[in-house]
């Protein structure tokens, strides 16, 4: 009887690892379907990935337009129902002064509008929005010594309520940011001294110095939203500048009404406003979006294949390469603003020789990395910043992958014996925890011991960013496992972030603590240029002084797996904007 | 809200028989202190770990000034003790301070988060008493049979199952492979949720007259619900079972039985309520041990309960809303072991009561 | 005690149970041995390959072999689960004893203690002892040890307060037995049967609480094949690639059933 009972629980068990086996096979899945996205990224040089659709590059501000290549065929089917898109970044706070997160990119932008615009996928191009032309010194909208910038609004454009949006409304929302000090005015904000107007359609702002990217970084997705002073002012308390209120009404001036920013339910329901001030071409809008956010993000294709969602932004790898496919979806790959890297900490005991720097370098295998880790979705980097960016150039030295060297620039460091280092993980990367055990598997061969350790994200942002304890806290490894992307496609703007370069505002310390005097000198001077060879001079000393540094190991730009449903037309990815950005306005359903 | 009963009860009779009025108020003032330990604990913790929830939310890009102003807002540049003060003042007037995470006052986050954390658990609760033990019973009326055997398998696996590994399984048996029930989630997202009233769906949608979202909140709710509950449904069935069989055994049942008293008779009348007393202490047991699955089950399954709340600021370092969080926690779980001693002694009051 | 024994060795269902679990135990100690392919062996040309003759529980993202990770994994699970209940049962033990023993003020101060751990989110306190200490096993492990001894304390206390006015202990103290003497020699030897029982019905829960805390990713750290962050950590490749995170999840099954079993045996003895 007893034997039984144990034979009951054998197959019971079975019976439970029967249910987890989850037959792959779907009803919609078509096995020999040749795949119909693009061709998988080449991980060499220049960015291969081609987008699947090729949106014509709209030289205005995007205005919602038609979808660009309708079907001759199809009579455009009327379809009301809500569009489910699941975005693969928290939402952060909808307070535009303070959000600065990527998941802000999904639903900002529609909401509220700024002065100028990235629009764009692969060469994204600079535009005026509520601005009516980009500014120059030919055209006298930037002085001569590049600290005064006067900036004219398009007439017309007004708020949800009705208010006009005019010079007030920008100054007030640029003040706004600088007094709130919440986080986003690092962008544009804290460069400028004073915003003033001049008349009801004019603005000029001073900088506190000549800023050459001023103007690309009013283009970000964040710190740049223009708010509505009217309703800011009547919602006040205690002095806030309508903070509170806007952590969850709106106060824009966009296409689409923030009508619920449920944070306990994940999602947010945006409305499309019928009465926007760029009006309405697309003759079948998308009326309702709700945007979600996955906390279990392995159901998120099930949700695709069930229709529970149309878009899903960054399945996993193989998710994504499964519904590549099958019939029914349309799976694009694009290059995105993210960049991943292994911080190195230059100055910690164990770091703080360049040859072990260089020695770590070479003994990281990228190209194996992107093809059998990342499934070919990244883009190899041969300098500082991703192919994707503008301003890039092949930097010398390159590191290739080479285990001999690796092993003899440690002896000549004086580590023959053996080195011990700790990685962290942090969560800020995809794949993390993958790409650190197979690059602990190489190190081992050459006599380095890597302890891999998870951390909370909290304390290691605490001590690496803003306490720059990253040396001396205990519990912090050398090397960290992250990823960066730039706030607007600047490749000043993104190596600023990752290397301890002077900068107006900002944190303390940056993600490589390695103080170069050579590479903090040609930084600021790139600020202050507008002479293109110049630049190009610069950019080429910096990207090599870095190279040549060693204090982050490249990874690679990173690609963006967008995953749609055959029914959804109109899409366009913008690369400023990060993937989390779905381009509303100008997109339909068919079903 | 049993205890309550039986506490009001007790101080209504007269002073003699008044031992439980005492002891509930004795053991009042007790939990009381637990309730500043538990404060006191996690304040220590908030001062060891050494993570700045400012600067987590403002983000690498804020400058130092944002995030000392920004400190000294939230009071986080004063002393530990003195912080300690200025949470317990605020306590007592009803005021817990603002969450660093979600911007909004955390007392307005606990209001919005706790109905569906009782949801939940008290559904699993539920799912433990009625399918527990009539489970328990059956098993125990045959002992040795096949019902007893495969009730006992199924209380040995629903305490071995890892939550987190059993929610990942029916989500891809019964949402994905079968279809039958939603993903995540209370309700769907293009219905929305009922009209507030309680913040229970369940009940708010009754209330209001809504069968199209009670039935939709319903079927939300079975998958977290029976996943939470299935381990407590074991231990409840096999404490029924083990329970019942002891009394059996008793004496006084083996007279009743030898004078000719009809089984059926036997089992209610007799067996029953003297079985079913360790059951009773195993409820307050098992209310915990659901509190402690909340957590995964919530995550897992998008729920926006306490736990899932709990994750998120955990995350964030937002200690003073963890603070509150416990706290919560803390009142629930003692208050239902309370509830619990006072049940017993009502219902057989031969038991002392310590 | 050898009385116990005795009766449990009696009915043979017991000692199947405790067959299987002697088993695992030496299926976890050989472990290294018994492994067909080095758990650690990372080899990317091989990932995601399905159970097969060569790979009985295939391989994961990393082309390592499941079955060899299993295996490996379980000495961890055991050690884990083993130095928690012994840390816990000693630190309750003691206080337990003293507690019960002296009452008062004493017993008291350390009956709320254990009120206020029993009514404490053992998560959060997990989780916040990982975030300042650092996240690894041994960690995770003290942060569950803390949180489990007031369970044994009041078992033993009971057990104590039931014993303190028998005959025999009035006429020990009458002698002029001092007091560590009369607790450590003569009550704990009464008190040591019920705390096995507990502790073997322990193993299970205690087992799953570390994989849980791994699969939170404050427990075990990678390339660890520890079965809670094996489950975690395949848990996103689930749909297509189940072997990953099922076998890890079995195992733990397994091992928590065989370890109930043996202490659900061991309390019915202990009743009879």
């Amino acid at each position: 009887m007893k034997q039984i009972s144990r034979l009951l629980s054998v197959l019971i068990v079975l019976a439970f690892v029967l249910a987890a086996c989850a037959p792959s096979a779907t009803p919609t899945q078509a096995p020999a379907a040749p795949p119909t996205s693009a061709p998988v990224v080449q991980p060499t040089q220049a960015p291969q990935v081609k987008p699947t659709e090729a949106p014509p590059k709209p030289t205005e501000a995007p205005k919602p337009t038609a979808p660009p290549a309708p079907s001759p065929t199809a009579a455009p089917v009327v379809v009301t129902r809500p569009i489910v898109i699941v975005a693969s970044d928290q939402p952060g706070q909808p307070d535009p002064a303070q959000n600065w997160t990527f998941g802000g990119a999904a639903y900002l932008p529609h909401v509220y509008d700024s002065l100028f615009r990235y629009v764009g996928d692969a060469s994204p191009k600079l535009t005026a929005q509520l601005a009516a032309e980009i500014p120059s010194v030919e055209n006298g909208g930037i002085s001569k010594d590049g600290l005064t910038y006067t900036i004219k609004l398009k007439p017309g454009a007004k708020f949800h309520d009705g208010s006009p949006v005019n010079a007030d409304a920008v100054v007030y929302s640029y003040d706004r940011i600088k007094a709130l000090n919440l986080g986003a005015n690092g962008i544009t904000a804290d460069w400028v001294t004073k915003t003033e107007k001049v008349d009801d359609l004019t603005v000029k702002f001073t900088l506190k110095q000549p800023f050459s990217d001023f103007l690309n970084s009013m283009g970000s997705v964040w710190g740049n939203y223009i708010v509505n002073p009217t309703v800011a002012k009547a919602n006040e308390k205690d002095n806030d500048w309508g903070h509170a209120w806007m952590m969850e009404h709106d106060a824009g001036s966009g296409p689409y009404t923030l009508t619920n920013f449920d944070q306990a339910n994940n999602q947010i329901t945006l409305e499309r406003f019928k009465d926007y001030w760029g009006g309405w071409s697309n003759p079948n809008p998308i009326d309702k979006a709700f945007i979600r956010w996955l906390p279990e993000a392995t159901m998120a294709r099930s949700m695709l294949e069930k229709g529970d969602a149309d878009i899903v932004v960054n399945l996993s790898s193989e998710d994504f390469a499964a519904l590549e496919k099958t019939s029914g979806f349309d799976s694009q790959k694009h290059p995105s603003i993210m960049q991943y890297y292994l911080g190195l900490n230059g100055s910690s005991e164990a770091l703080k020789n360049v040859k072990v720097r260089q020695a770590l370098q070479y003994s990281f295998n990228t190209d194996k990395v992107i093809s059998d880790i990342f499934n070919g979705n990244l883009l190899k980097m041969n300098a500082a910043v991703g192919p994707g960016y503008p301003d890039v150039y092949p930097a010398t030295p390159q590191y290739p992958y080479d285990l001999e060297k690796a092993k003899s620039l440690l002896k000549e460091a004086g580590f023959e014996k053996g080195l011990e280092l700790t990685a962290n993980l942090v969560g800020a990367m995809p794949n993390d925890s993958a790409v650190l055990e197979y690059w602990q598997s190489d190190l081992a061969k050459i006599g380095v011991t890597l302890k891999i350790q998870q951390i909370d994200y909290g304390t290691w942002s605490t001590a690496w960013f803003t306490d720059c304890t990253a040396s001396t806290a205990p519990n912090i490894g050398q090397i960290s496992a992250m990823g960066v992307g730039g706030d607007y496609p600047s490749a000043w703007e993104v190596m600023g972030q990752v290397y301890p370069v002077p900068r107006l505002g900002g944190a303390k310390c940056s993600a490589v603590y390695i103080n170069d005097p050579v590479v903090n000198d040609t930084y600021n001077k790139i600020a202050k240029t507008t002479d293109p060879a110049e630049r190009q001079t610069l950019f080429q000393t910096l990207y090599n002084q870095i190279a040549e540094d060693a204090g982050a190991i490249w990874i690679g730009q990173g690609v963006d797996l967008v995953t749609l449903r055959d029914v959804v037309k109109g899409y366009q990815y913008y690369f400023s904007m990060g993937g989390n950005y779905v381009p509303l306005p100008g997109m339909s359903l068919t079903k | 809200m049993w205890f309550l009963a039986g506490g009001f009860t007790a101080f209504c009779q007269e002073p003699h028989k008044n031992i439980l009025g005492t002891f509930v108020l004795r053991r009042f003032f007790t939990l009381i202190l637990v309730w500043i330990g538990v404060t006191i604990l996690v304040f220590l913790i908030a001062n060891v770990v050494p993570s700045d929830p400012v600067a987590l939310r403002l983000g690498p890009k804020a400058s130092p000034e944002a995030i000392a102003f920004w400190r000294h807002a939230y009071g986080l540049d004063l002393p530990l003790p003195q912080q300690y003060i200025r949470y317990m003042n605020g306590l007592f007037h009803g005021d817990l301070g603002t969450s660093i995470w979600s911007g909004r006052p955390i007392l307005s986050d606990l209001i919005d988060y706790l109905p569906a954390t009782l949801e939940l658990a008290l559904t699993a609760l539920f799912l433990a008493i009625s399918v527990g033990i009539p489970l328990g019973i059956w098993a125990g009326n045959n002992p040795g049979g096949m019902a007893d055997r495969g009730v006992q398998i199924f209380a040995a696996f629903g305490l071995a199952l890892p939550l987190f590994w059993l929610a990942l399984v029916f989500q891809l048996f019964f949402y994905r492979n079968l279809g039958w029930l939603p993903l995540d989630s209370r309700i769907d997202l293009v219905l929305g949720p009922p009209q507030r009233i309680t913040g229970f769906y369940l009940i708010d949608s009754l209330l209001v007259g809504d069968p199209r979202r009670f039935g939709d909140s319903l079927r939300h709710l079975l998958m977290p619900a029976v996943v939470l509950s299935l381990p407590s449904i074991g231990a409840v069935a096999r404490m029924t079972r083990a329970s019942l069989l002891d009394v059996m055994t008793q004496d006084y049942v083996r007279t009743a039985r030898a004078k000719g008293v009809p089984r059926r008779l036997l089992l209610w009348k007799h067996v029953l309520s003297n079985a079913l007393l360790p059951v009773v202490t195993l409820l307050g047991n098992a209310f915990n041990g659901l509190l402690a699955g909340v957590f995964v089950v919530e995550v897992i399954f998008n729920w926006p309960g306490l736990g899932w709340y709990a994750t998120r600021v955990i995350l964030a370092s937002d200690y003073g809303s963890i603070v509150s969080i416990t706290l919560v926690i803390a009142i629930m779980a003692t208050t239902v072991n309370l509830g619990v001693d006072i049940l017993y002694h009502r219902l057989d009051p031969r038991i002392q009561l310590t | 005690m050898t009385l116990f024994l005795r009766k449990f060795i009696r009915k043979p269902g017991n000692w199947i149970a405790l067959t299987l679990a002697a088993v695992l135990v030496v299926m976890a100690l050989a472990g290294s041995r018994l492994a067909p392919h080095d758990p650690l062996g990372v080899e990317l040309s091989l990932k995601f390959k399905p159970p097969s003759a060569q790979f009985w529980m295939g391989t994961d993202n990393l082309g390592r072999d499941v079955a060899s990770r299993v295996i490996a994994g379980a000495i961890l699970a055991l050690k884990s689960a083993a130095v928690i209940l012994v840390s816990a049962s000693l630190l309750g033990v003691v206080i337990g004893l003293v507690s019960g023993f002296y009452g008062g003020l004493v017993d008291e101060i350390f009956m709320r203690l254990s009120d206020i751990l029993i009514a404490f989110p053992g998560l959060v306190l997990a989780l916040a002892i990982a975030a300042a200490l650092g996240p690894n096993l041994t960690n995770a492990m003290i942060a569950i040890s803390l949180v489990w001894w007031p369970a044994y304390a009041r078992l033993v206390r009971g057990q104590v307060l039931s014993m303190k006015q028998r005959d025999f202990i009035l006429a020990l103290r009458s002698l002029g037995a001092s007091d560590t003497r009369i607790m450590f020699a003569h009550i704990l030897p009464n008190v040591i049967t019920p705390l096995i029982v507990q502790v073997t019905s322990d193993l299970g829960p205690a087992l799953i609480t570390t994989s849980s805390l791994s699969f939170i990713g404050m427990g075990a750290q990678p390339p660890t094949p520890e079965w809670g962050s094996m489950v975690s950590q395949g848990r996103k490749y689930i749909l297509d690639y189940w072997w990953i995170s099922t076998f890890p999840g079995a195992a733990i099954l397994v091992t928590v059933l065989v370890f109930n079993a043996v202490g659900e045996r061991l309390r019915q003895t202990f009743q009879m």
